[in-house]
């Protein structure tokens, strides 16, 4: 059964229609989830917390658009409002030296940083998750949703509500963000004037 | 197209987003552009870095958990589900029979006596249970409406019957209101026990309070006795 089929029917009180929705995209959302933390217990609440979410908005979700956009902007939103509760710790971090010491914009423009070839599949991705995480959310989100979860820019100007331009202008920053921090924490990765 | 165009198109090109046109004037540049070739080299290489890690297992029956809750949760509070679950099912969550028992344990003994006593034998459960489906309360708060507006309506009609009986009598005869006993005696009695203690009578200033004004039985004083 489609989608939209499976919210009606819910809305109806069947709740084997909600298992079946949550069935098609907890997988999903458990990838999505865990490029925002790597604790295990923290992404299945954070999941629940957003398939509760939208059980309890389902009547506000308009048939004419895709569930599972809809579903990602829950998501997004309540992983941004949970790290925005945690954050909130009256002890503010101090600036990391690294920053001091991050390399220009024409230095940075001039490398490239390709993963070598003796990394494991693993290690890139525990690279990358540890690199993610110095960003700001804005261009995590953008690359999280492009890069991992292969969403079209258009579906990520939905679920972020965003116009299909700042989504392009976003990915682009992001990127170059991406590819500055990853040079600061792993410069042996650089590769001078690219090949 | 030049070299500032084509390296704001790099990122869109490279993900596959550019439209067919655009995409044809770009690659017509890069054919000529080491630079800009070098530029869509770059951007790919950045994206080699997105691979997907290890799978994170969805831990076993967390659908059927998550289902359990939200369906609990709409019985118990406001949601769009809410109404057609607890028609369809018909049952209580725990949490309304935990408001039920409290309700219940709140009431007052004759309360619940009365209810009982006006309960016909044939209401069924059933009927009940399903008039507090539908409107979404439950029963016994029904139970206590009726009781509390039989009440009200009880007490309103003696009160029509006590009005309506003193009505036939005449009325209770009701005096004029006045202080008791009259100044004028207070007064009197005073100057008795100052005459027989030998003391002064009591000034006129202070033998006329102002509150005395409005007293329709000092209006015209008696004159005062000699000492």
């Amino acid at each position: 059964m489609e989608d939209q089929g499976l919210v009606a029917a819910t809305l109806a009180g069947d709740s084997k229609a909600f298992a079946a929705l949550v069935g098609r995209y907890e997988g999903r959302l458990f990838g999505l989830v865990r490029h925002y933390t790597s604790n295990p217990s923290d992404v299945e609440d954070i999941v629940q917390e957003t398939f509760l979410k939208a059980f309890a908005r389902l009547d506000s979700f308009q048939q004419n658009s895709a569930f599972y956009t809809w579903l990602y902007r829950i998501a997004v939103n309540t992983i941004l409002d949970q790290k925005k509760r945690k954050s909130r710790s009256p002890i503010q971090p101090m600036a990391e030296p690294e920053e001091i010491l991050s390399p220009s914009s024409e230095a940075v423009e001039r490398m490239t940083v390709r993963p070598d070839a003796r990394l494991q599949r693993d290690e890139i991705a525990e690279i990358t998750h540890r690199v993610l995480g110095e960003l700001p959310d804005i261009f995590r989100t953008a690359l999280v949703l492009r890069e991992f979860e292969g969403l079209a820019y258009q579906e990520i100007a939905d679920v972020l509500e965003i116009s299909i331009g700042t989504v392009e202008s976003r990915l682009f920053r992001a990127r170059a963000r991406f590819k500055q921090k990853l040079l600061q924490l792993h410069p042996e990765f650089a590769l001078e004037g690219g090949s | 197209m030049d070299c500032d165009r084509s390296r704001a198109l790099v990122s869109v090109y490279v993900d596959g987003e550019l439209g067919e046109e655009l995409a044809a004037s770009l690659r017509q540049h890069l054919m000529g552009c080491a630079a800009c070739r070098a530029q869509v080299a770059e951007a790919k290489a950045v994206s080699a870095w997105f691979v997907p890690g290890a799978e994170l297992a969805v831990p076993r029956g967390f659908a059927q958990r998550v289902t359990q809750r939200a369906f609990a949760g709409a019985l118990a509070g406001s949601n769009p589900v809410r109404s057609s679950v607890a028609a369809r099912d018909g049952a209580r969550n725990e949490v309304q029979e935990a408001a039920l028992g409290a309700t219940r344990s709140a009431e007052l003994p004759w309360a619940q006596a009365a209810r009982d006593a006006r309960r016909p034998p044939a209401a069924g459960h059933a009927e009940r249970g399903e008039h507090a489906a539908r409107d979404g309360r439950p029963e016994h708060s029904d139970g206590i409406a009726r009781f509390a507006m039989s009440f009200v309506a009880l007490a309103a009609a003696v009160l029509v019957g006590l009005t309506l009986l003193l009505a036939r009598d005449g009325g209770a005869e009701v005096g004029p209101l006045r202080a008791v006993p009259s100044l004028e005696g207070v007064l009197q009695r005073l100057e008795e026990l100052n005459r027989s203690e030998g003391v002064a009578p009591v000034s006129d200033s202070s033998a006329q309070p102002e509150a005395g004004a409005a007293d329709p039985s000092i209006e015209n004083p008696e004159p005062r006795s000699p000492r």
